[in-house]
């Protein structure tokens, strides 16, 4: 753990943990939506709880740790070849991040709406 | 007026007589454009005849020299005393058996390195009246990057992978693969499959990425290894979804 690059892998890794959590409460959500909806606002409830709270919020913090990493990654892993020459690197990185960020503000625009 | 000096703590094992492998420390004169090998061939030359190291070039090409230097894989011929702030601690490469001092037994890396096939290989070679295989500057770029590995093993050293599972392909070997699959006149990746696309090879790699930080040449060994993955899925891929292209292909 004294070399920062290691740490970062193992950070990395681990938040493939706290994103299957969260994406299996987003999945219990739906489902008492879908099929218990009298029940969801007890579940409003609870997800109030501050170690709710705080756990969505590490979450939230690793699955930006992992989407940044993986998109850094592609640079490297996607070849792409325009006119003869490969496209630099930090524009296939970029370009992820750029749509990251359009996704995240028409995803918060509808939910502002709503 | 006293010259500045430097400690070296070097690994010294000799199988003969030791049991396990112990340091030594020296002290050698510092000239602020002395490197570690610099330093290791004053010891050898002037202090202690019995150290043992590989070295050749003296100058980056040859990749004899690798050695840990401060716990990183580096080539000594490259790494300046002046770099290593103070204390240089000298290793031999890690995730390697040891045969003596700082020289490690390279046979595993040599096998898989042979494994993989690093040769042009053709289905049918044309005659020679045909004249030769032409190649654009495109299709060299496309694997010129991995044709500059010098088989120095820092990359193997550094892989945390090769160090729990020494049966790892590697990341020198998977590189030297994909230099050839990606090369244009060669017809050889379903040959090379079974070992690179094997449990050993690829897929047990987990894109920590030291070997590419630590690779002298800029090969991105770690890159490769990553292209290769996306290939071998999008063949694997093709080969369910479009059975009837794999067999186009093969014809």
């Amino acid at each position: 753990m004294s070399n920062p690059r290691y740490l970062l892998f193992f950070l990395r890794e681990c938040s493939a943990f706290f994103l299957a959590v969260f994406l299996g409460e987003l999945l219990c959500r739906f489902w008492i939506l879908a099929f218990r909806p009298e029940r969801y606002a007890a579940w409003l409830e609870w997800s109030k709880a501050p170690w709710i709270v705080a756990f969505n919020v590490l979450a939230l913090a690793f699955a930006c740790l992992h989407a940044a990493t993986f998109f850094k990654a592609a640079a490297t892993i996607l070849v792409v070849r325009m006119g003869g020459r490969r496209v630099p690197g930090a524009l296939i990185s970029g370009g992820h991040f750029a749509g990251w960020a359009v996704a995240s503000a028409v995803l918060g625009w509808l939910l502002v709406r709503a | 007026m006293a010259l500045p000096e430097v400690t070296l703590t070097v690994t010294r094992y000799d199988p003969e007589s030791d049991q396990d492998l112990r340091t030594q420390a020296y002290t050698v004169p510092y000239r602020e454009d002395m490197v570690v090998l610099d330093a290791l061939n004053h010891i050898k030359d002037r202090v202690d005849a019995s150290l043992t190291y590989r070295w050749s070039c003296r100058m980056g090409v040859c990749g004899s020299c690798g050695m840990n230097v401060n716990g990183t894989p580096k080539l000594t011929c490259a790494t300046f005393l002046k770099d290593c702030g103070g204390e240089v601690r000298v290793e031999p490469l890690a995730n390697f058996p040891v045969v003596r001092d700082l020289v490690v037994d390279m046979s595993d890396f040599m096998e898989k390195l042979k494994a993989v096939k690093p040769w042009l290989i053709r289905m049918a070679e044309s005659p020679v009246e045909a004249g030769e295989y032409k190649q654009s500057p495109e299709e060299l770029d496309a694997y010129k990057p991995y044709a500059m590995c010098i088989n120095c093993t820092l990359c193997y050293a550094a892989c945390p992978v090769y160090g729990i599972e020494p049966r790892f392909v590697g990341p020198a070997a998977i590189a030297l693969a994909q230099r050839y699959n990606l090369d244009s006149r060669d017809q050889g990746r379903a040959e090379r499959k079974p070992i690179v696309g094997s449990e050993e090879g690829i897929w047990e790699c987990t894109f920590v990425g030291e070997c590419t930080v630590v690779c002298p040449k800029g090969v991105d060994p770690a890159g490769a290894i990553q292209r290769a993955k996306v290939m071998t899925t999008t063949e694997w891929w093709q080969s369910v979804l479009m059975p009837w292209t794999a067999k186009r292909a093969a014809a």
